[in-house]
């Protein structure tokens, strides 16, 4: 009874001392320290079971894989973000302006405000699934301009369309009719 | 002797109370009289991931436990307990608070993410529950995930209250107005057991740079706290393509999410600060007094 009582002291005061390490932690600036912290008793462990002891009770243990530390990427994205946006309302608008009246100045608009739409989602899929640590580094890149070829060709087939052919919504009101 | 006197005696004080909570001694008693006959077994097989980096060339694999359910608790943690104390000791799987409260047991039982102290076991006897790690996620052992990148993740927000006024933590109580106090709701329950991480495709493809709902809901937490000061800094480390912008509103997070937040909605509040669509309000009390 009485050694259980000493234990729980120990124990309690072992929590104080470490709670208090841990608040003083947290208020640390350098977050290096931290990491320090957070990290290393893990890998320390593993370095000294694999390299002091070789019996049965701490088996060689082989290499256990570890995430990446987070890595940042820079730029600013907002910009393309906002527009994003506003290009979509602008669609709200520019499709049934082009169905009103399908003269080749709306319809090249519409053609321009669709495939600027499209190029800006197939290009968030190739950042999203072409990424540099599957692929390395070139072929992301490459992607990226094959993204954009083949958005300016949309746009210049659909304009040579407009301009030599019936034209976007007539084209799709004749489809419609089959 | 004693002692075996005491237990039958706490035992049958217990059948009266329950017998006497729910006012049907009769039928209580018959049901005694019932258990006399050994009940039938409900077996329910439990399939769990089963990977150990200490075996050399040790290949994941599922393996499959027979649990009854009559002498098993109603949670999926009580089952994968009872496996490691009665079946299979080697069984390795976070576990802590047992009631939701500290995000320990996050993993994926039946395709979905979620605590496994929190989730009933199905009691479809003819189907076998899959437990897995959580998804997309570096496997230290069994059920458990390597969960360093995800801390790191939090700690780059800088989850603390950041004021210019250079008091020290106790010096001052700062104020908040009920309102404002409220915008915090649905923010600081977080847990941080990355159930949402974890289910968001976009944190499997790019997890090493984007966020994940769980790490920014918390930086939208401290982001509109009335009493935090340093909104632009907050704001301006997530400008870049990825650390916000790879949320796609894919809205797994806010579906999986075991306490029923909603950090889809905080990212697409996050993205609206950053557009300058919306503003932060300021502090209707000022945290120091007028």
């Amino acid at each position: 009874m009485s050694a259980s009582i000493l234990l729980r002291g120990v124990a309690k005061n072992c929590l104080r001392a470490g709670s208090k390490e841990l608040c003083r932690s947290r208020f640390l600036p350098s977050s290096e320290l931290c990491r320090a912290f957070a990290v290393v008793p893990f890998r320390s462990a593993i370095g000294s079971s694999s390299t002091s002891r070789q019996n049965n009770l701490f088996p060689q243990i082989p290499q256990v894989q570890h995430t990446v530390v987070r890595s940042s990427s820079s730029g600013d994205h907002v910009k393309l973000w906002t527009a994003e946006r506003v290009l979509s309302a602008v669609l709200l608008g520019a499709i049934p302006a082009a169905i009103a009246m399908p003269t080749p100045a709306v319809e090249t608009f519409l053609a321009l405000s669709l495939t600027v739409h499209s190029h800006w989602g197939i290009e968030a899929l190739v950042h999203d699934y072409v990424r540099p640590s599957m692929f390395g580094n070139v072929i992301p890149r490459l992607s990226i301009a094959a993204v954009y070829g083949l958005s300016m060709m949309t746009f210049g087939s659909l304009c040579y369309f407009i301009y030599t052919d019936v034209g976007l919504i007539n084209a799709v009101s004749i489809f419609w009719k089959l | 002797m004693l002692c075996s006197k005491a237990m039958q005696h706490g035992l049958i004080h217990h059948v009266g109370v329950a017998a006497a909570a729910s006012g049907i001694m009769c039928r209580v008693m018959s049901a005694s009289a019932a258990a006399e006959a050994v009940p039938e077994k409900r077996i329910k097989s439990i399939s769990v991931y089963r990977w150990n980096p200490e075996t050399p060339g040790d290949k994941p694999r599922m393996q499959t436990y027979e649990v009854d359910l009559n002498t098993c608790g109603p949670m999926m943690l009580d089952a994968l307990l009872k496996i490691k104390n009665e079946i299979d000791p080697t069984l390795t799987l976070r576990r802590s608070c047992r009631e939701g409260i500290c995000g320990s047991c996050s993993m994926n039982i039946g395709g979905v993410n979620t605590l496994a102290c929190i989730s009933k076991i199905d009691t479809n006897l003819s189907k076998t529950t899959k437990v897995y790690p959580l998804p997309h996620m570096y496997v230290i052992k069994d059920l458990v995930p390597d969960m360093n990148n995800f801390y790191d993740q939090y700690r780059s927000i800088q989850p603390w209250l950041q004021r210019d006024d250079g008091l020290k933590p106790g010096d001052k109580q700062y104020l908040q107005s009920t309102d404002d106090r409220q915008k915090l709701d649905g923010l600081y329950e977080c847990i941080l057991c990355a159930c949402c991480s974890t289910s968001c495709p976009s944190y499997w493809w790019n997890g090493d740079k984007y966020l994940g709902p769980a790490v920014l809901m918390q930086a939208y937490r401290w982001i509109i706290d009335s009493r935090d000061e340093h909104t632009k800094e907050r704001l301006d480390k997530l400008r870049d393509p990825f650390s916000v912008y790879r949320c796609h509103t894919i809205m797994n997070c806010t579906k999986t999410c075991p306490k029923g937040l909603n950090p889809g909605r905080a990212i697409a509040e996050i993205k609206k600060l950053l557009s300058g669509i919306a503003k932060k309000d300021e502090p209707k009390i000022k945290p120091l007094g007028a």
